[in-house]
């Protein structure tokens, strides 16, 4: 039992260390340069060097930041708030991608009115809006030990008054590790059960069916955020926060 | 004093009605008025010499405007004057004839039982002053009888515009009543009516026109009310002159003799360019009707209806060739004069711009001149004051626009002339009013006293350009926030750990909790314990060879054992009790037997200890455990 327990805090704590301090580096000074080029105003080039750091696997929230940044002063529209909404996961509580997502989004040429979420609603979502997957996995992880043992305490302890307090505490660090939970579970649901994809090119149509041979139902642009319900080769049914739904082909739009 | 009884009523304002009302006529400026009119009129009287005939010329007045006419009266009178001639006119080179009249009446009377009649002929000439300066009416001639007879000339003064009349004088210059405008000759055939005479209808856009509405009168009006009044829709009105009584005036209007008062006169601002309508002016008269009755001492009245005739006013745009880029709709005469209170003032303290619009024209609608470009200055709106009355005709005064400048650094400045374009409607060209530039020496201001200002400036930060923000630095300590934990297995496998710790803990738990509440569970859970504690002490007695209290050792471990597990009393325990208890059970096989075989065995050797060997001890040992071993694996 106890070896079983050392293996498995080995798996969760150090995965596979010296690969990844191996990639920082590296990383590290493709950043350096990229940034340089996007300070000279070579855009295409700082994409270039920010998308070799994404693909050598090496995920950062700056770097997704940047590279939206990049995206929008080549004009690209679509492929910058692709980005923003990338580094919003990572760095939800970032007013730097929050406000350029917000710009690029106003430059969107679909104005798409959504169903907005009551405001009470707000103060349950604001933990699963305001921490990424990874913090709330953390937060959640650590909750759950402090509340175990609370309740270990609480049930070994002898005094009376000391076992009332520590139930109260227990009982609101177990709240709060319902809560941390729900918004972790909510956020995986939200970023990696369902796929939202954001429209690369400027002008395409949504047909009633997964073919070219269907009706157009409407017409959507660049740098709009869609659903998306369900995939068929080369396809993808998508669905807009206004309840318009289409089909739409794979290649004119990338999941977020 | 024929004419004090007919004219002269008085205009209340409060109910909007001009009322006859006769106390009020001897008051001490109209008998003046009246007195200098009378004046007016037979000053220039000049009776001819001979009896039979009077040859006399008359004008209504001596000065006159060049706008005004001037009635020139020729009466002939005297005896059987019926076949005359009409007298010849003298050359009237500095007038205009507009109009000829001629009207007669005869006389009778009897003087010491002699009967004279005589017969008065005027003949009544209407005249326009062409030029302005003194002229004068030459003589009339008349032949009759041979006879030539000739009137005096009468000297003329003839001004510029018009000119009220002598009646006039007497009167505080605060309420003038405008001279009546002259009357064409279609209306002079009524007795009582109004007219709305404009003095230009072509103008531009801004320009004024004004309009004077008199009322015409020779019956025995008694009352007069306004009626429907024109709204002047498209136009700016400016008040000249609006009586609050009538201050009637004696004109002679194609022979007729009129009492003439103005009720109004309006400035009027065209705001659009077109063709305007303005509406006629509706009056109500009260007319006294004379009735044959002696004892109807006041007489009834009649109401009747009168209008000005509508006009139309055509409003051209200004002109756009030469229009100043800066015109914001100035038009009239003007003169621009800037000043400040004072040339030498600290930075950080207040420092006065005044600018002063000076002229004619549409100042109420005017804009404040534009300021030059003050960098070193925080300028804050100006204050506007405002002193427009009609001068004469025209509405004019000064706009005042008082600016509070704070000078931000000490230096030497100058406040650029303001500019003020305008058009003159008159010249039909723009013009540009400008002030001359004003050196500001700004002194080293205060310690301390420029922050007291600072809130004065403030205002928020606009937005000029929207833009992303800018990257992330390099700075920034690369991390890689590829985040596998959620998805890792281990990790979820790992969360089982606090919750079995948990489990354990309750179980643990209860199991004490039991312990201290039930004696007997108490007993049961140590019986193994300490029968293999006994089991220890009597493996020393066996090396110490004491073989009674060995036997008595084990059998009290398998007694006390079987006590803690049934919960009896282990002393006095007897064989028949332990049969008793221990059937409740089902123990294997031959446990209950070898159970009690084993007590008797313990019993018999530990009272003949003789028959007891060391190698039977170890048996007994390995007995003991047995059973113990058995009973442990049984439900008891």
């Amino acid at each position: 039992m106890k070896h079983f327990l050392l293996v498995a805090l080995a798996f969760v704590l150090l995965p596979s260390f010296p690969k990844w301090s191996l990639a920082q580096s590296a990383a590290s000074g493709l950043y350096q340069q990229a940034n340089q080029a996007y300070g000279e105003g070579k855009f295409p080039e700082a994409i270039k060097t920010y998308e070799k750091i994404l693909e050598s696997g090496f995920t950062n929230g700056a770097v997704l930041y940047n590279l939206g940044n990049a995206y929008f002063k080549d004009n690209q529209l679509g492929r910058a708030i692709l980005f923003y909404e990338r580094a919003k996961r990572l760095l939800p509580r970032d007013q730097d991608v929050a406000a350029n997502l917000a710009l690029a989004s106003q430059l969107t040429v679909d104005k798409i009115a959504s169903e907005k979420t009551p405001r009470f609603m707000g103060v349950f979502t604001w933990p699963a809006r305001s921490m990424s997957i990874a913090e709330l996995t953390r937060v959640s992880f650590f909750l759950y030990i402090i509340t175990a043992a609370l309740v270990l305490v609480t049930i070994w302890t002898r005094s009376h008054v000391a076992r009332k307090r520590l139930l109260l505490a227990s009982f609101i660090a177990g709240v709060m590790l319902i809560i941390g939970v729900a918004s972790l579970l909510g956020n995986i649901h939200g970023q990696q059960m369902v796929s939202w994809i954001i429209i690369l090119n400027p002008v395409s149509d949504a047909r009633s069916g997964p073919g070219d041979e269907y009706t157009k139902i409407f017409t959507i642009h660049e740098g709009t955020k869609a659903r998306i319900r369900q995939q068929r080769e080369g396809w993808y049914l998508i669905s807009l926060p206004n309840g318009l739904a289409g089909w739409i082909p794979q290649e004119i739009a990338e999941i977020i | 004093m024929g004419l004090v009884k007919e004219g002269n009523p008085v205009l209340t304002t409060r109910d909007r009605t001009i009322l006859g009302e006769f106390p009020h006529i001897f008051t001490h400026k109209t008998i003046l008025s009246l007195i200098l009119v009378l004046c007016a009129i037979w000053g220039t009287v000049v009776r001819t010499q001979g009896a039979e005939l009077t040859f006399t010329a008359s004008v209504d007045r001596t000065q006159v405007g060049l706008d005004d006419s001037l009635t020139l009266t020729v009466s002939v009178s005297g005896k059987d004057v019926g076949g005359i001639s009409e007298p010849q006119l003298p050359s009237l080179e500095q007038f205009e004839v507009v109009g000829t009249n001629s009207s007669s009446s005869s006389q009778f009377s009897i003087v010491n039982g002699k009967m004279t009649s005589s017969k008065t002929i005027d003949y009544i000439y209407s005249l326009r002053p062409l030029d302005v300066g003194k002229t004068t009416i030459g003589a009339a001639t008349l032949k009759f009888k041979g006879q030539t007879y000739q009137t005096e000339p009468i000297d003329i003064q003839v001004v510029a515009g018009s000119v009220s009349g002598k009646s006039q004088k007497g009167r505080s210059p605060g309420i003038r009543t405008p001279q009546a405008p002259s009357v064409p000759e279609e209306l002079a055939g009524q007795d009582l009516f109004v007219r709305a005479e404009f003095d230009r209808r072509k103008v531009f856009q801004n320009q004024q026109v004004t309009v004077t509405y008199a009322l015409y009168n020779r019956t025995s009006l008694t009352n007069v009310q306004y009626g429907q009044q024109p709204t002047f829709t498209g136009f700016w009105t400016e008040e000249i002159y609006a009586a609050d009584r009538l201050n009637f005036q004696q004109k002679v209007i194609g022979g007729k003799r009129y009492q003439v008062a103005v009720l109004k006169k309006l400035a009027l601002f065209p705001t659009t360019s077109g063709d305007i309508e303005i509406e006629p002016m509706e009056l109500l008269c009260d007319l006294q009707v004379r009735s044959r009755d002696i004892f109807d001492f006041w007489g009834r009245t009649k109401r009747v209806r009168i209008a000005s005739e509508p006009a139309t006013i055509m409003v051209q745009p200004l002109p756009q060739g030469g229009k100043p880029p800066s015109f914001t709709g100035a038009v009239g005469q003007f003169s621009l004069k800037a000043s400040v209170d004072q040339n030498q003032v600290k930075a950080g303290e207040p420092l006065k711009l005044t600018v002063e619009v000076r002229g004619q024209g549409n100042l109420k609608t005017l804009l404040p001149p534009q300021l030059p470009a003050l960098d070193n200055f925080t300028s804050f709106e100006p204050e506007v004051q405002e002193d427009i009355s009609p001068a004469g005709n025209a509405i004019g005064g000064a706009k005042t626009y008082q600016y509070v400048l704070i000078p931000k650094e000490q230096g030497q400045y100058r406040i650029e002339s303001l500019k003020l374009p305008y058009f003159d409607p008159a010249g039909k060209a723009y013009h540009i009013a400008s002030t001359k530039p004003i050196a500001i020496d700004v002194l080293p201001g205060e310690k301390g006293e420029f922050p007291l200002v600072v809130g004065l400036g403030r205002e928020e930060i606009k937005v000029v350009g929207q833009d992303i923000r800018y990257i992330k630095p390099s700075s920034v300590v690369l991390k890689n926030q590829r985040d596998d934990l959620f998805r890792n297995r281990f990790f979820w496998i790992l969360q089982i750990v606090p919750l079995m710790a948990v489990c354990c803990a309750i179980v643990a738990r209860r199991r004490r909790d039991r312990i201290s509440r039930d004696a007997g569970y108490a007993r049961y859970r140590r019986a193994h314990r300490q029968a293999r504690q006994g089991l220890r002490a009597a493996q020393k007695l066996m090396r110490a060879e004491s073989l009674p209290q060995f036997y008595g050792a084990v059998a009290k471990v398998l007694y006390d054992y079987l006590g803690d597990k049934l919960n009896i009393s282990a002393c006095g325990v007897t064989a028949q009790q332990l049969r008793d208890e221990l059937k409740k059970y089902q123990l294997e096989g031959q446990l209950l037997e070898e159970i009690l075989d084993f007590t008797q065995t313990c019993d018999y050797s530990r009272f003949a200890p003789a028959s007891a060997q060391l190698a039977d001890m170890e048996t007994i040992l390995k007995r003991v455990r047995n059973l113990l071993a058995r009973l442990e694996k049984s439900d008891l």
